[in-house]
């Protein structure tokens, strides 16, 4: 009987295997790689900066379904569809490194650039000579673009928020000429420091205090303190994250500020910063990002938000950020009709105009970064004005 | 510098005192009482925080109530993470170390994967700023400090007037002493992580309606909490207190005479001059 029943088990191995083998032959696995543009995103789904950056995880999967509804990627006459593969750089630069890797290692070549900066910065130093093109969506400054990284882009920077907002601080509050800075102590925010700097003297506006706070501060109540004994009009935030924007705005009308806070660079999702705000506190505060739920946001952006929501993820300013970055890889890469790296940068630097989830955009930067890896595109402008948040597009 | 603004940092520094000092208390007493590190205490604190918030804003009930049901839950979630976790490895310092390390990313992940990754805010029923002479302070920041200094008391009146109380005191003295007296030693364990995880709970729910909450909340609440009683003395509750109001005030007072970096600076060599001649801590033993 034991004899017998070995005898069946090792058939069924037998049979399990020769099954394995022959369907080996059917199934060719270059045909579904062939079919399939695969890019790489590293960002944070576990550790500190999980909280700001997995809703780019979340919507990976989306952003895919919306690109594949819209064609995919066309080379040569033949239709790529388009995966997302996802690596988490555990929120430090390490983690960062070895999510390239990875992703090297699954023969990606393209890459939607990890948001913490410095993560984009540490893993430079595998990308670039491994001729990886990175896309950061929201870049910041020359640290992470510049002329020695030929392969790094951004699909928008916000330093070029800086006079619009400042444009519209001047028109709004007219009577606002003493701006105090409270900043992050970030390395992204020293350009951003820098070029305020020069707009606040070229303007004739007063810088009465500036400071950077340690990352993660919850309490602001002392460095309110110091910034609103210099009497400031206005309180600039230069760039910013959800719960560090809403500290410092319910805490400095606590304190008794009443006058316009803003962020030229980012207070990270408008809506979520309005949601954590006391009532009374939810005005005059602006900055240059857009509000996704806004009724004016461009058709890619609403369908987007209908396939995120599908999934029971919530819909934010940080679920567009891959298809920002995929939707021009794809362009540039249909431009290149090629998948090879050096082409697709040539073929970027030959552009100009290019189509962003916010509207037309330009290539440029070269006054900044020193080269031109910078998309220029329209201006999103958010406000909160009585606890209801407005937005739009300014050219 | 103006008067105005001095005795504003010090307010600012009380109010920060009230929050370290709610932290420290539960790290402190399971300290004392099972001989653990409880390196996921900020995770406990950052569960109360999430379990007020769907209470007030899913359910729709009462602010305070929702404390004291937080307070409930967390409590009992102690008592599992005891009986579970720390039990089989009390008085094991290095592998209870490495269990709570554990439970940090199991439990951060967990209320990842279930609230997502977003912050949130609720508000309490306390509103309002409360201005004398140029200084203000929100009640909010009054009402903890308030609540500080009542569960304080509680904890103390507890720990000094009932006999489970006196039972904790004799088992933070001396465990294996404790134990011949007929101490019941896993109860008494299990009562100091319930109400360690359940001072936590109050602490995060306070501090999430104050600022803000996210997953990863706990990390920066345990570093204060650590800090605290390293200074006031490992295991001891009025070192806790003082080491919290140190703390406190050093953070309110510092960054508004200096920059915050220096004032971190600050704020650890104060901690370390201290621990150089006293290397027990403030309150602690030898």
């Amino acid at each position: 009987m034991e004899k017998v029943r070995s005898l069946l088990n090792f058939c069924l191995i037998l049979l399990a295997s020769i099954f394995i083998l022959l369907s080996s032959f059917f199934i060719t696995p270059g045909a579904a790689a062939e079919d399939t543009f695969k890019v790489g995103m590293i960002t944070s789904v576990t550790g500190p900066m999980a909280p700001a950056f997995k809703p780019m995880f979340d919507a990976a999967k989306p952003t895919a379904e919306l690109l594949n509804q819209r064609g995919g990627v066309t080379v040569s006459g033949k239709k790529y569809n388009v995966e997302i593969i996802t690596e988490d750089d555990q929120s430090s630069p390490p983690g960062a490194i070895a999510a390239a890797n990875r992703l090297m290692q699954a023969g990606i070549k393209f890459i939607v650039a990890p948001m913490f900066m410095p993560s984009n910065m540490a893993i430079a130093s595998v990308t670039e000579d491994a001729k990886i093109l990175r896309m950061k969506a929201f870049g910041s400054g020359p640290e992470e673009v510049n002329p020695q990284m030929q392969f790094s882009f951004f699909s928008s920077s916000s330093l070029y928020n800086i006079e619009p907002c400042y444009d519209y601080l001047a028109k709004a509050y007219p009577n606002a000429k003493r701006i105090a800075i409270i900043m992050p102590d970030d390395p992204g925010a020293s350009t951003h420091l820098t070029l305020n700097k020069k707009v606040i003297e070229k303007r004739g506006l007063n810088l009465v205090f500036q400071e950077a706070y340690r990352i993660p501060t919850e309490d602001f109540y002392p460095i309110l303190t110091k910034a609103l004994g210099k009497k400031p009009d206005a309180i600039n935030c230069l760039t910013s994250i959800v719960p560090w924007s809403a500290g410092i705005i319910n805490q400095s009308r606590e304190l008794g500020f009443k006058g316009p806070i803003f962020c030229p660079g980012l207070f990270g999702d408008i809506n979520l910063v309005n949601s954590m705000l006391k009532p009374d506190y939810a005005n005059d505060i602006f900055h240059g990002g857009p509000d996704v739920l806004s009724k004016k946001m461009l058709p890619m952006v609403k369908d987007l938000r209908k396939l995120v929501e599908k999934t029971g993820s919530p819909f934010i300013m940080d679920s567009a950020l891959p298809l920002d970055s995929v939707y021009l890889m794809v362009q540039a890469i249909e431009k290149a009709q090629s998948f090879d790296t050096d082409k697709v940068v040539k073929a970027i630097e030959r552009m100009g105009n290019i189509d962003t989830i916010w509207g037309p955009g330009k290539w440029g930067g070269e006054e900044i970064f020193g080269n031109n890896h910078v998309i220029k595109r329209p201006f999103t402008f958010s406000q909160i004005t009585n606890g209801k948040v407005e937005f739009e597009f300014i050219p | 510098m103006s008067w105005v603004a001095i005795f504003q940092s010090i307010l600012n520094g009380l109010a920060s005192s009230g929050i370290y000092i709610l932290i420290a208390l539960g790290l402190t007493l399971v300290l004392s009482i099972m001989g653990i590190v409880q390196m996921s205490h900020g995770e406990i604190y950052m569960i109360g925080a999430y379990s007020s918030y769907y209470m007030v804003m899913g359910l729709g009930l009462n602010f305070f109530l929702a404390l004291l049901i937080s307070f409930l839950l967390v409590g009992c979630l102690g008592i599992f993470l005891e009986r579970i976790f720390f039990r089989p490895f009390r008085g094991e310092l290095d592998r209870a170390v490495i269990i709570s390390i554990a439970l940090i990313l199991v439990l951060q992940n967990l209320v990842m994967s279930i609230a997502g990754g977003d912050p949130r805010s609720y508000n309490s029923p306390i509103s309002g700023v409360l201005r004398i002479f140029g200084i203000a302070i929100s009640w909010e920041r009054f009402f903890i400090v308030l609540t500080g200094l009542t569960l304080l008391a509680a904890l103390f009146l507890f720990i000094r007037k009932t006999k489970t109380g006196q039972a904790m005191l004799a088992i933070s003295q001396d465990r294996e002493g404790a134990a011949l007296q007929g101490i019941n030693i896993d109860r008494i364990s299990a009562l100091a992580m319930f109400l360690g995880c359940g001072l936590a709970a109050i602490a995060g729910a306070l501090v999430g309606a104050l600022f803000s909450m996210s997953p990863t909340m706990g990390s920066f609440a345990l570093m204060k909490g650590i800090a605290v009683i390293v200074l006031g003395g490992l295991g001891s509750i009025p070192g806790a207190v003082i080491g919290g109001l140190i703390i406190g005030l050093i953070d309110g007072i510092f960054p508004v005479l200096t920059t915050s970096h220096i004032a971190g600076l600050i704020g650890f060599a104060v901690i370390i001059l201290i621990l150089i001649f006293r290397p027990q801590g403030i309150s602690g033993h030898e």
